[in-house]
């Protein structure tokens, strides 16, 4: 048991190490792109846009393909680089509050991570004593749900105002992207799902008190 | 509320925790848990016991009071 919590606990360092090794990297340079080359300084890059367009109005087609066949690709998601010397532009507050609702979300995953850590240490210990529905464990269960609840918000609200500023600066190009609020109902539901469990395991924990108790 | 008067009776009765923990068949924790109010339950068996050593009534053990 212990190896296996020793191996659990060391995937998720592993993976919270390369998620910040990731980001702290990603800071430091444009992804595409050279400063000299477009003669602005970078100010921002938005990922995983979807074109608003039909599908095949962004195409290209393809060449070497065998003879008698024709082939086009098309454009459905694509990032976009932003360059100016605008600072309107680089300071827009949508910018700013994306990458507070960026840096909040990483923050919460870290926490949702370490509270996830503890709490199955607490219910590896409470069981080792023979108690099955820790108390410790209902609050910290809630906690990860609604952590999980709030990430999700987060993450959607982040994504819609990069997308919206994306929108903007593109209206009227062929690549204007998409600019939907889109609510990721899995996330959400997974989280509810815990807080669920955490009520589950309160109730238990008041059973398991009602026989202790009983004289 | 519920009022345990365990304490009273036992000390009427001149018996310590531990000897009526033995005569009735519980730990003295658990004895200690119903002296001191904690218990959330109390089996009419036990009670019985209770009673019959120390020579009672379980309306002299237990007690309605208003919150």
């Amino acid at each position: 048991m212990r190896t296996l919590y020793g191996l659990f606990g060391g995937i998720m360092l592993v993976c919270l190490g390369l998620f910040f090794a990731h980001i702290f990297y990603a800071e430091e340079e444009p992804l595409v792109g050279n400063l000299t080359a477009f003669n602005s300084r970078y100010a921002f890059t938005v990922t995983d846009l979807r074109s608003s367009a039909p599908l095949y109005a962004v195409e290209q087609p393809i060449e070497g393909v065998p003879e008698g066949i024709s082939a086009h690709a098309h454009v459905n998601r694509f990032d976009v680089d932003c360059y100016t010397d605008d600072e309107l532009v680089g300071s827009d507050p949508r910018l700013h509050w994306a990458t507070a609702l960026q840096l909040f979300g990483v923050v919460a995953l870290a926490a949702i991570v370490v509270l996830v850590l503890a709490a199955l240490i607490v219910f590896y210990r409470s069981a080792k004593q023979g108690r099955v529905f820790p108390r410790k464990c209902v609050a910290l269960l809630t906690v990860i749900g609604a952590m999980l609840v709030l990430l999700s918000f987060s993450v959607d609200t982040q994504t819609y105002l990069e997308r919206r500023l994306a929108h903007d600066l593109l209206a009227g190009t062929q690549w204007v992207p998409q600019a939907r609020y889109t609510i990721h109902f899995t996330r959400i539901f997974f989280g509810l799902t815990i807080i669920f469990l955490s009520q589950i395991i309160r109730i238990g924990r008041e059973m398991q008190d009602e026989q202790e108790l009983t004289v | 509320m519920i009022v345990v008067n365990l304490d009273v009776m036992m000390a009427r009765r001149k018996m310590s925790l531990t000897e009526l923990a033995e005569r009735v068949d519980l730990t003295p924790a658990n004895l200690s848990i119903l002296k001191t109010g904690k218990a959330r339950a109390v089996r009419f068996s036990t009670l019985d016991r209770i009673c019959r050593e120390l020579d009672c009534q379980p309306a002299d053990l237990l007690e309605y009071r208003e919150n």
